[in-house]
């Protein structure tokens, strides 16, 4: 039995439109923790891991392990019916395979309650290691979705290179090349702008661009974003939320023909 | 043939040059089920159509170009009284008080159902075929009437002929290729009984046992484990003619749809982004094993 209550409709919404674009259907994973969703692309190059802490619902209750499997188009064209500042609730029960929500809309006495069907979704789960990142590069995620969104019309993908002045996002197509250079400045006027870089080492990786535009869908939900490197293996770009996170993984292109 | 008619394999009589008129397929009840069955009319003789289906296993090769469809159809001529038998029994409207009613040739083959039984009616020698299975009444008009004894005397000869003719037949002699080791008297009835069972498969189950009644075969009765070549059932036979109707039609069920998840416009942009040098991310992470 899950029963959990969310202030505004707009976090769920807008975390929707960051993993729908990436994923088709999730378990969303319900426990006295929060509620969590991992899942693959259908490329299995990418992954995306959600967590919405039990904190973040007023109330929250999960007395035991659930899984909702969800089509996430489904979920948002339902969400889509919500007003952003409704409350939402969310129900669901082991022994129904369905997912209630009611929107209230807290100015007028407009209730809208709405049942979802939900599916069997085979999915494994992947443990993610905890691993120290040769850099971590905190930034604004405005700034990123910018980055990525620009060097798209150049190519496929980008070298991201980190040393300790600055970050280096590089693009080369057959229309020519293309860099952007943050430098590293703890503006104090405007933390949400500064990029701050923890670095261990230097390293350049190759990434697609395409992926990384897809992940620029969570930018909503948080001002600022962190892409944490090593060499070899997948890229975290994270966007951190007050009561939770969403993490996006991504293989890094290795070898020539990149 | 144009291109957009479908072509169709055919084996049937040699149409001679003389005649101008195309042969005529019609939609005919089959005289031993009921059921529609095709038949052809051509140059006034009447056909039965036989299709052999390989169902979807073979096609042919016409000249150069290959068709899919493999059937096999085989236009052989029937004795239409054979047609006219159970068409004249609903016509005559026999009851116990009366005897039935004598019809005219044009309200014979007058039919809602089959419109095309009209063309029965401009076969060659119809009064002729008619004659010998009805009692004929000539007032100025020819009407007629199912005559019972005319069609068992009728069937009589026909089971006799084919006996008489049952050598020139290899597919029927190997029918009854069991007796070879038995008596003659034996053997004869095997004939006997094949022919009536050929005869049988043209008729309604009430004729077919009526004229069954009349054979005795006390040889082959007397062997225990003789075995028989089971006649066609009227459920296969059904089964038979609804493949040829459909295949007018070319009704087949539609292949499954392999259902395929929809995918947002950023999955498509991502399906076709270069995933050159990529690994598997669950070559990084591996799977969780679960509690």
């Amino acid at each position: 039995m899950l029963e959990a209550r969310l202030q505004t409709a707009a976090l769920l919404k807008k975390i929707l439109e960051a993993v729908k674009e990436l994923i088709t259907d999730a378990n969303f994973d319900c426990s006295d923790n929060g509620i969590a969703l991992q899942a693959m692309d259908n490329s299995h190059v990418a992954l995306v891991a959600m967590l919405l802490r039990q904190e973040g619902f007023e109330p929250y209750r999960c007395d035991r392990t659930l899984a909702l499997g969800v089509n996430l188009v489904s979920l948002s064209k339902v969400l889509r019916s919500a007003g952003n500042e409704d409350i939402v609730t969310l129900k669901a029960d082991s022994s129904n395979d369905t997912l209630s929500l009611t929107f209230e809309n807290p100015d007028n006495d407009r209730i809208s309650e709405y049942e979802l069907k939900l599916m069997d979704i085979d999915s494994e789960h992947l443990g993610i290691p905890d691993t120290t990142y040769d850099a971590v590069v905190s930034m604004s995620s405005a700034e990123f979705a910018r980055i990525c969104r620009d060097l798209q019309v150049l190519s496929d993908s980008v070298q991201i290179d980190v040393t300790k002045e600055g970050i280096k996002f590089a693009a080369k197509g057959e229309l020519g090349n293309g860099a952007v250079t943050l430098k590293q400045a703890a503006n104090v006027d405007k933390e949400d702008e500064s990029t701050v870089i923890e670095l261990n080492r230097n390293c350049s990786l190759n990434f697609s661009l395409k992926y990384l535009n897809n992940f620029t869908k969570a930018t909503p939900l948080s001002s600022r974003v962190t892409l944490s490197m090593s060499s070899e293996v997948p890229l975290l770009v994270e966007y951190k939320m007050e009561t939770g996170y969403i993490r996006y993984y991504l293989a890094p292109k290795i070898g020539d023909d990149v | 043939m144009t291109p957009d008619i479908q072509r169709r394999i055919c084996i049937a009589p040699a149409v001679s040059s003389k005649i101008k008129e195309d042969t005529v397929t019609l939609l005919l009840p089959n005289p031993r089920s009921g059921y529609p069955a095709r038949y052809a009319i051509q140059d006034g003789l009447l056909l039965e159509i036989q299709k052999v289906d390989p169902e979807g296993t073979r096609s042919w090769f016409i000249h150069e170009a290959v068709q899919s469809d493999g059937s096999l159809f085989l236009m052989t001529p029937i004795d239409p009284v054979f047609m006219f038998i159970p068409i004249l029994e609903i016509m005559r409207q026999q009851t116990s008080e009366s005897q039935g009613r004598f019809i005219t040739l044009d309200s014979l083959f007058d039919s809602d159902q089959y419109t095309s039984l009209r063309h029965l009616a401009h076969l060659n020698h119809v009064e002729k075929h008619l004659d010998l299975v009805c009692e004929v009444r000539d007032s100025g008009m020819k009407t007629y009437r199912l005559d019972d004894d005319k069609v068992m005397a009728w069937l009589k000869k026909k089971v006799e002929h084919l006996v008489a003719k049952f050598s020139t037949s290899t597919a029927l002699v190997e029918s009854v290729s069991y007796t070879e080791s038995l008596p003659e008297e034996c053997r004869q009835e095997a004939i006997t009984l094949a022919s009536l069972r050929l005869v049988c498969a043209y008729l309604n189950e009430t004729w077919a046992s009526k004229l069954s009644a009349d054979y005795k075969f006390p040889e082959l009765d007397k062997m225990e484990n003789r075995t028989q070549a089971p006649l066609v059932t009227v459920a296969e036979f059904s089964k038979r003619t609804a493949s040829m109707e459909l295949d007018d039609d070319l009704v087949t069920a539609a292949p499954k749809e392999i259902k395929k998840p929809k995918l947002t416009p950023g999955q498509r942009k991502l399906a076709n982004a270069s995933k050159a040098g990529m690994k598997p991310i669950s070559s990084f992470f591996a799977p969780k094993k679960t509690e």
